[in-house]
């Protein structure tokens, strides 16, 4: 299966509860022996790796779940990384019905502030930008809702993740000519780019949208933070690449993608 | 071209001069794709066609490709899924619905929809998408929908017109409006204001918001995303269409004395509809049997919002040890998950 990278920031723990049932839904017929690895990067090395085998026979995971995978905030104030999570079968078997990323949530915390939740990303493949490479033949990121306000104390800044063996360029341009350029990410590394750099000196708030442009695929996320003291997260999310997806389906077929809606809302197609 | 416009482009077209960021999708079957491992295009495609893999990782272990500098690991993205779409029988998988292709049962089926597809006239495809709206004490739900080609050269993307309603925590109707967004347009768009204020710390509704382009076109950047502003941080989501009944779970960690957490349940039938709220479901070695179930009734096209209460027994057993809960619904509900300080000054919300 495809992996997934979950970013890291710095001055939290993060808890990933991996979707055991998912993994066994995704076995052609509920049995064999799934090797998990997960794979800690910060500033060009994997300073932590684990390797794990769990082995489902008739759906069920053998000698039931396993505990879930905490990273303890270690990494020094100011440096962020990203986790990796790999799931294979032994002797590489095409058990696997699909190769796609599982989707799940991790949770960041610290003892004395709220947590947050984000999901994870796919390491290549991520199925939206490769219809915007099909479309387009052209990589952009783009985030409709970047604000950032001195006087609320609204921070933001956007994660870049070099999870590859090149060093990346990127750029942020906003849709009203603003820009932070010459980002360098070097490769398995992990960047915070503070957005308080598209205010000028003397403006309080900026809100928009932004888009993000680099030499490579890059994982992008937006952190919503204190803009005092941008350790103070509020929020963790994905971006959106601009969508390569038609906006007009032919009648016939907008039919039956309609007939298809009707039936799920009623529970009568899964 | 008016100036301030010129000034963008330049600066676009200077940093993709720089960076080169462009994909080269010209299948000349003779082109290297990885220069790294010397790899041809043809020699790719030969590959994945002896293979019948599905996996593009294998593909990659098999050919060296991408994994040297992987810089061409985009391109080679493409390359893959191109030629899985051109030849799909040559991807083996051992599930029906290739058994049934390989029968030719599908393609069939396929082919008539293909024929019927090329010869209907296109209809714009706007499913609903769904905002929940939060008000309470210096807590604003915004709406934002923008329209832009970003740095895309060439314009692919069409005017729009966003249909919104709002709906009240009972369903009832509060607003409707039709509203247009040009390319390079943005609408912003206060939703809590419309909901009374009432004792509750919060008060809950929801946004229906469908966007049709004027013209066939690409969805670009169209998707609707909410922001919910509170006294000292902002979140923000972006929407989502419906889904069916059934069991929603989330993974949490009661830390009582740090957060407080919030279930918000957006009834999207339009029918009334009660949901069951089940906690908690230790993940691991579960020494806690006994739960706690909860009934929430939702009226039609209603929403609700349930906050996830321990207990001082409960949280002293659950320490900070991870648990799910789980939202069964009888039809189709969007659930979401909205974590705040104790104060309710900073919010994070999350969906299935």
């Amino acid at each position: 299966m495809i992996p997934s990278i979950s970013s890291l920031p710095s001055g939290y723990d993060c808890l990933v509860a991996s979707p055991f049932d998912k993994v066994c839904k995704n076995l052609l017929d509920g049995n064999g022996v799934v090797i998990q690895k997960i794979s800690i990067f910060s500033e060009g090395k994997c300073i932590e790796s684990l390797e794990q085998n769990h082995e489902f026979i008739d759906g069920d995971l053998i000698g039931g779940n396993s505990q879930p995978f905490i990273w303890k905030d270690q990494l020094e104030p100011g440096v962020s990384g990203y986790l990796e999570n790999s799931f294979r079968i032994e002797d590489e078997k095409p058990l696997f019905r699909s190769n796609n990323v599982l989707p799940f949530y991790s949770i960041y915390s610290k003892p004395g502030k709220k947590s947050f939740f984000s999901d994870n990303a796919y390491l290549y493949a991520s199925p939206p930008v490769i219809s915007q490479i099909a479309e387009y033949g052209q990589y952009i990121d783009g985030y409709a809702v970047a604000r950032v306000d001195r006087e609320r104390d609204y921070g933001e800044s956007i994660i870049f993740i070099n999870p590859y063996r090149k060093p990346l360029k990127a750029e942020i341009i906003t849709a009203d000519h603003r820009s932070i350029e010459r980002i360098r990410v070097p490769p398995h590394s992990s960047r915070l780019v503070s957005l308080k750099a598209l205010l000028n000196q003397d403006e309080i708030r900026w809100s928009g949208q932004l888009q993000i442009t680099a030499t490579n695929r890059v994982i992008t996320f937006s952190v919503k933070h204190s803009f005092c003291d941008p350790t103070i997260i509020s929020d963790h999310e994905h971006l959106d690449p601009y969508r390569g997806e038609p906006t007009h389906f032919p009648a016939t077929r907008w039919f039956r993608l309609r007939l298809g809606k009707w039936l799920m809302r009623r529970g009568w197609l899964t | 071209m008016k100036k301030k416009e010129k000034k963008y482009m330049d600066t676009v077209m200077s940093f993709e001069d720089k960076a080169d960021l462009s994909v080269n999708i010209n299948n000349d079957s003779n082109q290297i794709i990885c220069a790294c491992a010397n790899l041809k295009l043809s020699d790719f495609e030969k590959t994945l066609g002896r293979m019948k893999t599905q996996s593009f990782s294998a593909l990659l272990s098999e050919t060296k490709a991408g994994s040297t500098c992987t810089a061409c690991l985009l391109d080679l993205e493409y390359f893959f899924v191109e030629a899985k779409s051109r030849n799909p029988k040559h991807f083996n998988s051992d599930d029906k619905t290739n058994n049934l292709k390989q029968l030719g049962v599908i393609p069939s089926k396929q082919h008539i929809y293909k024929i019927l597809d090329s010869i209907t006239p296109p209809i714009a495809w706007a499913p609903t998408n769904f905002i929940p709206i939060i008000k309470g004490d210096n807590i604003e739900t915004w709406l934002t929908i923008t329209n832009h080609d970003l740095l895309f050269r060439e314009r692919k993307s069409a005017p729009i017109t966003s249909s919104i309603e709002i709906r009240a925590t009972d369903g009832s109707f509060l607003f409707k409006d039709k509203i247009k967004i040009d390319l390079g347009e943005e609408l912003k768009l206060r939703l809590d204001t419309y909901l009374k204020f009432e004792s509750h710390p919060l008060v809950v509704g929801a946004a229906y918001i469908n966007t049709y382009a004027k013209f066939p076109a690409m969805r670009g950047t169209i998707r609707p995303q909410f922001e919910i502003l509170a006294e000292a941080g902002a979140c923000a989501l972006h929407a989502q269409g419906d889904v069916g009944p059934g069991n929603t779970w989330f993974t949490i960690q009661n830390k009582p004395l740090d957060q407080r957490i919030f279930l918000i349940l957006v009834n999207t039938f339009h029918k009334p509809q009660s949901a069951k709220i089940s906690w908690p479901f230790e993940l691991y070695n579960s020494s806690i049997k006994t739960k706690n179930v909860e009934s929430l009734q939702l009226s039609s096209r209603g929403t609700e919002i349930f906050e996830i209460n321990c207990g001082d027994a409960l949280t002293a057993r659950l320490e900070d040890r991870p648990f799910s809960v789980k939202i069964s619904t009888e039809r189709s509900c969007r659930v979401y998950l909205l974590c705040g300080t104790p104060q309710l000054n900073r919010f994070s919300i999350d969906h299935r």
